[in-house]
C-alpha cells in the first residue's frame, strides 16, 4: 500500500539531524481574583516548561516521517525548531547540513512549513495573488512558474478556485490552495503540521493520496503530524511518537500498530432491544449504555464481525475506529512494551 | 531589487485588497482630506490672535504645517497601516510564515501594506508649500533645498525607528493594541515648533528623543534658518537609530516565541 521508493542503503547522508534539543518555555501562571491578579501584575508568577526534551532525531532524505503525541507533547514545537522558527534552548540542530534558526535564504528556499492553523494566503484576495508573491518571494522564472503551477493545479484539482476571493472558499479548497503555495517552489523538505485538521473524511483522503503522489513525483522529506491516525498509517513507514518532549518510539508504524495495539474499537447503535450475540474470543465489550455498545475487537476479525453484526439487521448505526492516540500512548510505558 | 519587486508585489496586492472596501476607502479619502482643513484653519484661527509663536510668524508656520503634513502623510501611507496590522500578524500566525520564507522579514513587516487614503494630504502639503515658495516666503537657494532634503529623510528615517520600536514591543508582547496611538502622539509633539519648550525640554527633543527633526528642523531648513550642523548630525543620529532599531528586531526575532499550534 505504500508506494514509498526503497531506501538507499548506501546514501547515509540525513536530511535532519538533531542532538540534545530541548526548548523550554516560560509560561506566566495566571492567578486567581483580583487581588491574586493585582499582585500576579507587579510580580508575575512563572514557571517553566520543557517542551522538547533531549530529542534525537535522524531522518533520511526522501522519507516521510509521522510525527505522533498527545495535545501538548512537543510536536509542533520541534516542527518550529527545525524551520527555524524557533531557537532551541540547546542542543544542536541540522537540516539539510545548515543551521535552521541562521535562516539563510539559500535554506529556507528548500524548505516549507505548512500548518493546518495558519495561511498564506491573502484574505480578501484570490489565491492566485498569493502565488505570484510567491513566485517572487522565490524567484521562478516565468516557464518554472507556469509549469509547476499548472502541475499543481492539476493535481490537487483547484482550477475553479484561483480566481475566488480566499475568504469565499471552503476550509479544503483553502487547504489545497495553502499546499499549492507552499509546494510552489518545491521545497526538499516539507513540514507538515496537521494539515488536514478539520477537514472531512473524504477530503482528508484527497489530500493524502495528493501528498502521496506528490512525494512519488518529487521525493521530498517530509516531516507530518496529525491526530488522525489513518493520515500516518497511510502516509508514513517510520513513527516517531512524543509524549511530554521525550521520544518514547521511533520506528515502523506497522510495528507499533500491531504489536501495541492489535485491535480496533466498533461502537454499536442498536435499534431496539439488548445486544444478543455471544461475544467470543478477540472481542470483548467495553462499553454499554441503553442502546450503545463499544466492542474492542481484533483487527483481523474486524470485517467479518462487522458484517455480522449488521446482518442480525438490528444496527442503527456501527462506526470502527483505531483507539484514541492517547491510549496508544500510555501503552507505550507498560512494562511489556517497554521490553521491546 | 528582488526585495522591491516583492515589496511592489505586495502593494498591488494591498491596493486591490482596499478597492475591495470601496465605500470606505472613499469616505477615509474625504475624511482626511478635511482633517487637512481643520488643521489649517486652526492655525489660521490662532494667528487672528497671536502675531508670531516661539518667533516663527503665521507664514513660516505654514511651511512647518506644510512640512508636517508632508512627513505625517508619508508615514500614514507607508508606515501606519502595517503597524496597525502587525499584532494581527503575530496572532494569525502570519509572522510564523514569513519567517520561513527566504526573504528579509523586516523589510516585509515594515512595508507590507501601503494605504492609499492619505495621498491626497501628500498633495495638498505639496500645494501649501508650492504656494509659499510662490509667495516669497519660501526662497529659492539651493543649499537650502539640500538641506531641507536631508531633514526630510532624517525625519522619515527617525519615524521609521520609532515604528520599528513599536512593532519590536508588539512581538515581544504579542499583543499590544493603540501601538499607533502612541506613534500619534510623538507626532502631535512634533506640530509645532519645538521653540515654544522649555530649554531643557528641546535639549532632549534634539536628542534620544528627537521629535525636533521630525518638522521643526527639515521646516528650518526650508526658510534658511537651519544650520547645517544640526541637519547633519540629526542626519548621523537617524542613520544610528535605524542600525540599532534594525539590531533590536533581530534580537527580538530571536526571543520571538510563536504561540499556538
Ligand atoms: N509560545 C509558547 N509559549 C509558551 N508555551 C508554549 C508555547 N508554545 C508551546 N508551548 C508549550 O509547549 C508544550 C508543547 O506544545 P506544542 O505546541 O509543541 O504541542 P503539540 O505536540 O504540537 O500539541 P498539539 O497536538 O495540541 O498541537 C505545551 O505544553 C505548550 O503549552
Ligand atoms: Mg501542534
Amino acid at each position: 500500500m505504500f508506494n514509498m521508493p526503497v531506501m538507499n542503503e548506501q546514501v547515509h547522508e540525513y536530511a535532519i539531524v538533531t542532538k540534545a534539543l530541548n526548548r523550554e518555555f516560560k509560561v506566566r501562571l495566571k492567578a486567581e481574583g483580583l487581588l491574586a491578579s493585582v499582585r500576579n501584575f507587579f510580580s508575575p508568577a512563572s514557571k517553566t516548561v520543557n517542551a522538547v526534551n533531549d530529542l534525537e532525531l535522524q531522518i533520511n532524505r526522501g522519507d516521510i516521517v509521522g510525527f505522533l503525541g498527545p495535545n501538548g507533547a512537543g510536536k509542533t514545537t520541534t516542527l518550529k525548531m527545525l524551520s527555524g522558527l524557533l531557537v532551541p534552548t540547546s542542543g544542536s540542530i541540522e537540516v539539510l547540513g545548515y543551521t535552521p534558526f541562521n535562516r539563510d535564504h539559500a535554506f529556507l528556499k528548500s524548505i516549507s512549513l505548512v500548518m493546518g492553523q495558519k495561511q498564506n494566503l491573502w484574505w480578501d484576495l484570490p489565491p492566485v495573488e498569493t502565488f505570484a508573491i510567491h513566485r517572487q518571494i522565490y524567484g521562478l522564472t516565468d516557464a518554472e512558474y507556469k509549469s509547476r503551477i499548472d502541475e499543481l493545479i492539476a493535481m490537487l484539482e483547484i482550477a475553479d478556485c484561483l480566481e475566488t476571493q480566499t475568504r469565499k472558499l471552503s476550509l479544503g479548497q483553502r487547504m489545497r490552495c495553502e499546499l499549492a503555495v507552499s509546494l510552489l517552489h518545491q521545497p526538499q523538505i516539507l513540514f507538515l503540521d496537521e494539515p488536514t485538521i478539520g477537514l472531512d473524511i473524504i477530503m482528508q483522503k484527497k489530500i493524502r493520496s495528493f501528498l502521496l503522489d506528490y512525494h512519488r513525483r518529487f521525493n521530498p522529506t517530509i516531516l507530518l503530524t496529525s491526530h488522525y491516525m489513518d493520515d500516518v498509517a497511510a502516509l508514513a513507514q517510520r513513527v516517531i511518537v512524543i509524549d511530554h518532549g521525550n521520544k518514547v518510539y521511533d520506528g515502523h508504524l506497522t510495528d507499533l500498530t500491531n504489536k501495541l495495539h492489535p485491535e480496533k474499537i466498533i461502537s454499536v447503535l442498536l435499534n431496539d432491544g439488548e445486544f444478543v450475540c455471544k461475544l467470543e474470543d478477540g472481542c470483548r465489550l467495553i462499553h454499554h449504555e441503553g442502546q450503545h455498545y463499544r466492542f474492542m475487537v481484533s483487527r483481523n476479525r474486524v470485517p467479518e464481525l462487522a458484517a455480522r453484526l449488521y446482518a442480525t439487521g438490528n444496527i442503527a448505526d456501527l462506526t470502527i475506529e483505531d483507539p484514541p492516540l492517547e491510549d496508544l500512548i500510555g501503552q507505550l510505558f507498560t512494562p511489556d512494551s517497554q521490553s521491546r | 531589487m528582488r526585495q522591491a519587486s516583492i515589496i511592489l508585489h505586495l502593494w498591488k496586492a494591498t491596493i486591490i485588497q482596499s478597492m475591495e472596501y470601496r465605500a470606505s476607502f472613499v469616505f477615509a479619502i474625504i475624511a482626511n482630506f478635511f482633517d487637512f482643513i481643520f488643521g489649517l484653519l486652526q492655525y489660521l484661527v490662532f494667528f487672528t490672535a497671536a502675531k508670531s509663536i516661539a518667533g516663527w510668524d503665521s507664514d513660516q508656520m505654514l511651511v512647518l504645517y506644510g512640512v508636517f503634513m508632508l512627513v505625517f502623510a508619508l508615514h500614514f501611507i507607508l508606515l501606519y497601516p502595517n503597524l496597525v496590522a502587525m499584532g494581527d500578524m503575530v496572532n494569525s500566525g502570519n509572522l510564523d510564515l514569513l519567517l520561513t520564507k527566504p526573504i528579509n522579514a523586516q523589510l516585509v513587516v515594515s512595508f507590507k501594506r501601503i494605504s492609499l487614503e492619505e495621498l491626497g494630504s501628500i498633495g495638498t502639503a505639496a500645494l501649501l508649500l508650492g504656494w509659499q515658495f510662490y509667495r516669497g516666503i519660501i526662497v529659492a537657494d539651493l543649499g537650502n533645498f539640500l538641506l531641507f532634503g536631508v531633514g526630510i529623510i532624517t525625519s522619515l528615517l527617525l519615524i521609521y525607528c520609532m515604528f520599528l520600536l513599536l512593532i519590536c514591543l508588539a512581538v515581544l508582547m504579542e499583543r499590544l493594541d493603540n501601538m499607533s496611538q502612541l506613534l500619534w502622539s510623538f507626532f502631535s509633539l512634533a506640530r509645532y515648533p519645538v521653540e515654544i519648550y522649555p530649554n531643557r525640554i528641546r535639549y532632549v527633543f534634539m536628542s534620544f528623543f528627537p521629535v525636533a527633526f521630525i518638522a521643526t528642523i527639515p521646516a528650518s531648513a526650508l526658510l534658511g534658518r537651519a544650520s547645517s550642523v544640526t541637519v547633519w548630525s540629526g542626519f548621523a543620529l537617524a542613520i544610528v537609530g535605524v542600525v540599532g532599531c534594525s539590531w533590536l528586531w533581530r534580537c527580538t526575532i530571536k526571543s520571538y516565541t510563536s504561540a499556538g499550534g
